[in-house]
């Protein structure tokens, strides 16, 4: 990727998003949101993250792989447990980076 | 009570967060080195974007080479959530001008946010309301942008075989964890992640935006349909 496109792609990333940010806060003031809408916005996080999420754990080599022989599936399962256990960002990292590494040692 | 004192409780409020941002912002300067980006685009993109997990998803999205418009198109929905907290918000801010309130706008974060509403709703006499949301939005800023830096330096000492890209699906599985929290919730992950499995590969990434849609639509249809069911 160029620099010129990924100068292109933070301008207009940051646009839309101040854009958003903005919306009521300095362009529609008092108006309000479709009940509908406002339903939808809940679920934003949950379904981005999620999508982003997944792939990274089930494929490998641009192939679905669901197996032990897949590292980072292992590794992603240990930081689910991690993340459950105990709701804190840098105990997930930690616990999903040290599965990731002691496997990827093991299986060279 | 001065707007200056107000500012500074504003920031004194938020600091116990602080603490959990700045790793989190130090990931995000990381894996935009390790995506990528050379320094003054990671600087760029903390300080023009300035929003967290949409800088993770974009640094992680250039690092596989992701069509640019669905890069830019997944940043949009990731921070849709903000024209709720700006419709949340706008009431408390209206008396401020306009070029304040864009500046208001761009430091707007889901912790200044949450902070600056649960104070306002709970104590409706609190005097400065927008210098107190201003107070704990520049600190969060001025952390943020710390953070990053340290991140970028961090980032170009870090060799690849660390892997450290895998560090942003766990911050995300982070993230996702606290707001997994109602049936429609699962419903909505069940179906983003069920979706995005079977459009891997769909072509520039497009697979990731369908399951965005998708999920977000079934979340919001089986709270409806929950709730209706609830009411009969």
């Amino acid at each position: 990727m160029t620099d010129f496109t990924i100068w292109a792609i933070i301008l207009l990333a940051a646009l839309g998003t101040f854009t958003l940010r903005a919306s009521f806060i300095l362009l529609l003031g008092k108006k309000r949101m479709p009940h509908w809408f406002e339903q939808a916005l809940k679920f934003v996080p949950v379904a981005v993250l999620t999508a982003l999420i997944l792939p990274s754990f089930l494929m490998k080599n641009g192939q679905i792989a669901i197996s032990v022989g897949n590292e980072r599936f292992v590794a992603g399962i240990v930081a689910v447990i991690a993340a459950v256990a105990t709701k804190n960002m840098l105990w997930t990292i930690a616990a999903g980076m040290t599965a990731l590494w002691i496997l990827q040692a093991i299986m060279g | 009570m001065t707007a200056r004192t107000q500012f500074f409780s504003g920031a004194k409020a938020i600091s116990p967060i602080l603490l959990g941002v700045l790793p989190f912002a130090t990931i995000s300067g990381i894996v935009a080195i390790e995506a990528g980006l050379n320094p003054a685009q990671a600087i760029g993109m903390a300080t023009i974007l300035f929003a967290g997990a949409s800088q993770l998803a974009v640094a992680q999205l250039i690092g596989t080479g992701a069509t640019p418009i669905v890069i830019v198109f997944t940043a949009f929905i990731i921070n849709l959530r903000f024209v709720m907290y700006s419709a949340s918000l706008a009431p408390f801010l209206k008396k401020v001008t306009a070029w304040k309130r864009a500046l208001l706008s761009y430091i707007l974060t889901d912790q200044a946010y949450a902070l600056s509403v649960a104070k306002f709703t709970q104590n409706p006499e609190t005097p400065h309301k927008p210098w107190f949301y201003a107070g704990a939005s520049a600190a969060l800023w001025t952390t943020w942008q710390l953070g990053s830096l340290a991140g970028i330096f961090l980032g170009a000492q870090v060799p690849e075989s660390w892997s450290l890209d895998f560090a942003v699906p766990l911050t995300f599985l982070a993230l996702l964890v606290p707001v997994v929290n109602s049936r429609a919730a699962i419903v909505a992950a069940t179906v983003a992640g069920i979706t995005v499995m079977l459009t891997a590969n769909m072509p520039f990434n497009l697979g990731l935006i369908t399951a965005a849609l998708v999920g977000i639509f079934a979340g919001w249809l089986s709270e409806t349909i929950l709730t209706r069911g609830a009411q009969s």
